[in-house]
């Protein structure tokens, strides 16, 4: 089989886009079916999907894995797997808990998982090259920009009640907003750079 | 600022990967550097002129590079 980043285009192509069907059907399981069987084989199939795509990721920019890649793989997919466990079946447990305390509590332990991702993306891009932190940062940059701009829009047309927010989902969304503008932007800054 | 390594590369029969994994860096910073993109850090600037046992400014002039 030989390293993934020497490949034939078409199969480092395609082992990505199996990556992606894999990375976004088994989040689908293991949000929308309410069945403990499928949703730990969905959590399998994130946790995998995620494998593929950090190894076909790299190969498709012609790039091989390396040990920084491997070591977030190692620390990030069991994060993962519980935080989504913790989302998913600890969450829902709320509603039969009375004390104001012990609710905090149970609403903010997918925290703890989050808060370790944060950590070990810190670490891993102190670990990547100068051309690669310039990317993160700009990409960083980007996110806050794009995130802010949305966010202040939206607070301006809710203040003059032209639309109705949810306050409370308005903020839930600010985290997956930013990961998503800072992955897209990421993803376009390492595209530029993929031709030999 | 305009920069030889592309030549100096092939001249030693490397691959842009072959050269990132000397140097610790990714293929892309490498193609980056390479295509006047991106210049270098002088830490990075000094591992390319030890690696190809070359002058820094005998590799690197300024000009217009991106």
């Amino acid at each position: 089989m030989g390293r993934m980043d020497e490949w034939p285009g078409w199969r480092r192509w395609g082992v990505w886009l199996l990556g992606w069907v894999l990375y976004v059907g088994a989040f689908w399981m293991l949000l929308a079916i309410d069945n403990l069987a499928v949703r730990i084989i969905g959590l399998a199939g994130v946790c995998a999907g995620l494998w593929v795509l950090t190894y076909s990721s790299r190969a498709v920019l012609n790039e091989r894995v390396r040990s920084i890649d491997r070591w977030q793989l190692r620390v990030i997919v069991p994060a993962f797997m519980v935080y989504m466990l913790l989302v998913v079946f600890v969450l829902p447990l709320v509603n039969g808990v009375a004390a104001p305390w012990l609710k905090a509590v149970v609403v903010l332990t997918p925290m703890v998982p989050v808060l370790f991702i944060a950590w070990a993306m810190v670490r891993y891009v102190n670990h990547c090259d100068e051309l690669e932190r310039r990317q993160h940062l700009e990409a960083a940059g980007v996110a806050v920009l794009v995130v802010s701009i949305v966010a202040m829009s939206l607070g301006l047309l809710a203040a003059a009640k032209l639309v109705v927010l949810d306050g409370a989902l308005m903020l839930l969304m600010g985290l997956p907003a930013l990961c998503v503008v800072y992955g897209l932007t990421c993803t376009w800054s390492k595209w530029r750079n993929r031709a030999r | 600022m305009k920069n030889r390594v592309r030549e100096l590369r092939e001249a030693h029969g490397w691959s842009q990967g072959a050269l990132a994994e000397h140097l610790d860096v990714s293929r892309q910073t490498v193609n980056a550097i390479e295509n006047g993109k991106y210049d270098p850090s002088l830490p990075l600037a000094f591992k390319l002129a030890r690696l190809f046992k070359q002058r820094i400014e005998s590799m690197f002039e300024p000009g217009e590079g991106r």
